[in-house]
């Protein structure tokens, strides 16, 4: 029989009609219980580690190590990988075994992925495999301690990485449970475990800790590590743990690495635009809304004294690319933010990180 | 009293703007009479049919095209000229120096005190009426003008240096005052108020200015917690308190003003509501951040305390 387009067109015709029966009818079983075949999970497989290998090139793991820090790393995980894909080296979970394709084991074969590799599967998921994006596309910077803590995990042979938690830990934990959720990161008394990228509490305003956990659970302020936290948190348990860690003061504030080694021109040029600010240039003094020794300084303004040099920074960066978000009062801050160059903000952040005494509580 | 009020340079209340004045007048009058004999001159080269007279013709061309105007311009540029060292004159010493600073979109005052001090204010400016005053004008931005039609002359304000100008009231009065050079977003929302005096007003006025925030009542100390706390201290001063920004204008007299926001609304309690918690939408543009978190006790207490200080 010859092939002639005439013929051709009629067999497409004919195709096409079979398959909109074969859809419609719905003969086609879409259940995840059957898996999928040897064949189709080897081309998913392969496909995507070919993607991922090509789209994640350039990426570069950050050269300060302490913004890879394991600890954060851990914790992050439990919230956000463990319920689909377990501890590492371990078996997943019952319910995400149910899953089709499985979320992989996470097992030392983990290792022949390239850091970068990693934080591009976790920054922007998988198509088709449950694997979701992070929360949050501007804060990738979150994603790195992930990866340091599953190539720890892996390489030390470690099932459990779990922080260590003292008498008085658990003596806080057991008169509010809901700590839980905060302790191994922020510790019971508010001071960081996890590293510099994570902000003492430690007798911080009541308002501004209430206003960032709201913020935090409606999506208003961006993270991917804090958002998935806060969103199963209840109004009372904001509540109960903003009053606990502003009340809980602190006296060992550890010093601030980076404010520790840098030189007292850098600390002297923050204190001046902190307390002074430039008129000049129209950016108010910082002192005024967050100490140190503010007059009455309003609940919903953070105290900056104390915290590391990374992590102030880091917000102002984030005010002025606008990706920080934050409660209402978080926009006060976008126009000072506009007008700092990349030099004041580490004096800024330096001059905050050197005050190692917290600033005094504000009124209520 | 109206709230806007008089900004015409044929309004005239002092003697810069007099002679302005009359300017405009020998100009508007000049110019008419020469556009009836143009016009008439036309009209006649149209209607009147045939050759028009060779010799004639010429010395009209050069007569009206060339001698005339030289006469005409030499004459007003004279006339305008000889007013000039009049205007230019600085006043005499001793007569009030007053600095006004142009900033996007507000006008920073100083008056420069016998003792040496300066006190600041802002947008609201008031002259001893007859009495010349110098002022020096600077920009902490771009380039403004400062301009107040009915007293006298308009003057740039550059960055970088500083002019100056003598105005010379004549006429106790409210007057609007103007920045008059393209400034940016809200550049037609930067005005001020010239309020002309006598005598005796003026030293009131300058001597309660001059002075430290006055005292207030229980009511308005809830205000002034919440001026502190809320960090308004950090851009705005008011003298005699914790308060000690400089980005922003000097409110330690801020009740006594007739304007709020460089003269966009008059200065009541309703009005400063809206501008501090809907800053933007009464004046788009301006540094001021709003402060919508403010509750609404806070800010009726807010409002209480700035209109106290008288």
């Amino acid at each position: 029989m010859l092939l002639t387009w005439k013929r051709a067109l009629i067999a497409c015709c004919v195709f096409g009609m079979l398959g909109t029966v074969v859809l419609v009818s719905g003969v086609v079983p879409v259940k995840a219980s059957s898996g999928h075949w040897q064949i189709t999970r080897w081309f998913l497989n392969f496909a995507s580690d070919r993607s991922v290998s090509f789209h994640s090139r350039g990426t570069q793991p950050p050269e300060d190590s302490g913004l890879m820090d394991a600890r954060l790393g851990a914790e992050i995980y439990k919230t956000n990988c463990r319920f689909c894909h377990g501890l590492p080296g371990q078996e997943q979970p019952p319910v995400a075994k149910g899953m089709t394709p499985t979320p992989p084991r996470l097992d030392r074969s983990l290792l022949e992925k390239e850091p970068r590799e990693l934080h591009y599967i976790i920054q922007h998921g998988i198509k088709f495999a449950g694997m979701p994006a992070w929360p949050v596309p501007t804060r990738s910077d979150e994603i790195w301690p992930v990866v340091a803590y599953l190539r720890q995990a892996l390489e030390e042979n470690r099932e459990a990485f779990d922080a260590e938690r003292s008498e008085n830990d658990l003596a806080a934990l057991a008169k509010l449970p809901v700590l839980q959720a905060c302790v191994d990161c922020h510790g019971v008394d508010g001071v960081s475990r996890a590293g510099k990228q994570v902000p003492h509490l430690t007798g911080q305003a009541e308002g501004y800790l209430r206003l960032s956990l709201l913020a935090f659970r409606s999506s208003e302020r961006n993270s991917g590590v804090m958002m998935p936290v806060c969103h199963a948190l209840t109004d009372q348990e904001i509540d109960a743990l903003s009053k606990h860690y502003h009340e809980t003061v602190s006296t060992n504030l550890p010093a601030s690495l980076e404010a520790e080694v840098a030189d007292h021109a850098t600390i002297e040029r923050g204190r001046e635009l902190a307390m002074n600010g430039d008129r000049g240039r129209k950016i108010p003094s910082c002192q005024k809304c967050h100490g140190p020794d503010a007059e009455n300084r309003r609940d919903e303004y953070p105290n900056l004294a104390g915290q590391s040099k990374w992590y102030l920074q880091r917000q102002l960066e984030l005010f002025q690319k606008r990706v920080r978000g934050g409660a209402q009062t978080a926009r006060l801050m976008h126009p000072i933010a506009d007008k700092l160059s990349e030099q004041e903000r580490s004096d800024l952040a330096t001059f905050y990180a050197s005050l190692q005494t917290p600033d005094e509580r504000p009124e209520k | 009293m109206n709230f806007v009020p008089s900004q015409s340079a044929l309004d005239h209340a002092g003697v810069g703007a007099e002679s302005i004045a009359g300017l405009f007048w020998v100009m508007l009058i000049g110019g008419c009479l020469i556009w009836l004999i143009v016009v008439g001159l036309a009209v006649y080269a149209i209607v009147v049919p045939g050759q028009h007279d060779q010799k004639r013709t010429r010395m009209l061309v050069i007569g009206g095209g060339a001698v005339f105007p030289t006469i005409v311009l030499t004459a007003l540029l004279t006339y305008g000229l000889a007013m000039l060292p009049d205007l230019q004159r600085p006043a005499p010493e001793g007569s009030q120096v007053i600095e006004v600073a142009g900033v996007r979109w507000w006008w920073r005052i100083h008056y420069r005190m016998p003792d040496g001090n300066r006190v600041e204010t802002a947008n609201e400016i008031h002259l001893p009426v007859n009495e010349p005053v110098e002022f020096k004008l600077k920009s902490e931005d771009v380039i403004h003008a400062f301009w107040v039609p009915s007293l006298g002359g308009k003057v740039d304000m550059m960055p970088g240096r500083e002019n100056r100008l003598k105005l010379h009231p004549t006429r106790v009065g409210v007057y609007r005052g103007v920045c008059a050079e393209y400034c940016g977003e809200a550049h037609t929302q930067m005005a001020f108020d010239v309020i002309v005096e006598s005598r005796e007003d003026y030293d009131e006025w300058l001597r309660q200015q001059a002075s430290l925030a006055v005292a207030i009542s229980d009511e308005a100390e809830a205000g002034r917690k919440i001026f502190a706390g809320s960090g308004c201290g950090a851009c705005h001063s008011i003298r005699g308190t914790s308060a000690d920004g400089v980005v922003g204008p000097d409110l330690t007299h801020f009740g006594s003003r007739r304007s709020i926001g460089a003269s966009v609304l008059p200065n009541n309690a309703d009005n400063l509501t809206r501008w501090i918690a809907e800053t933007h939408r009464v004046k788009s543009g301006v540094e001021m951040p709003a402060f919508e978190t403010l509750a609404e006790d806070e800010l009726r207490a807010l409002v209480r305390y700035l209109g106290e200080l008288k």
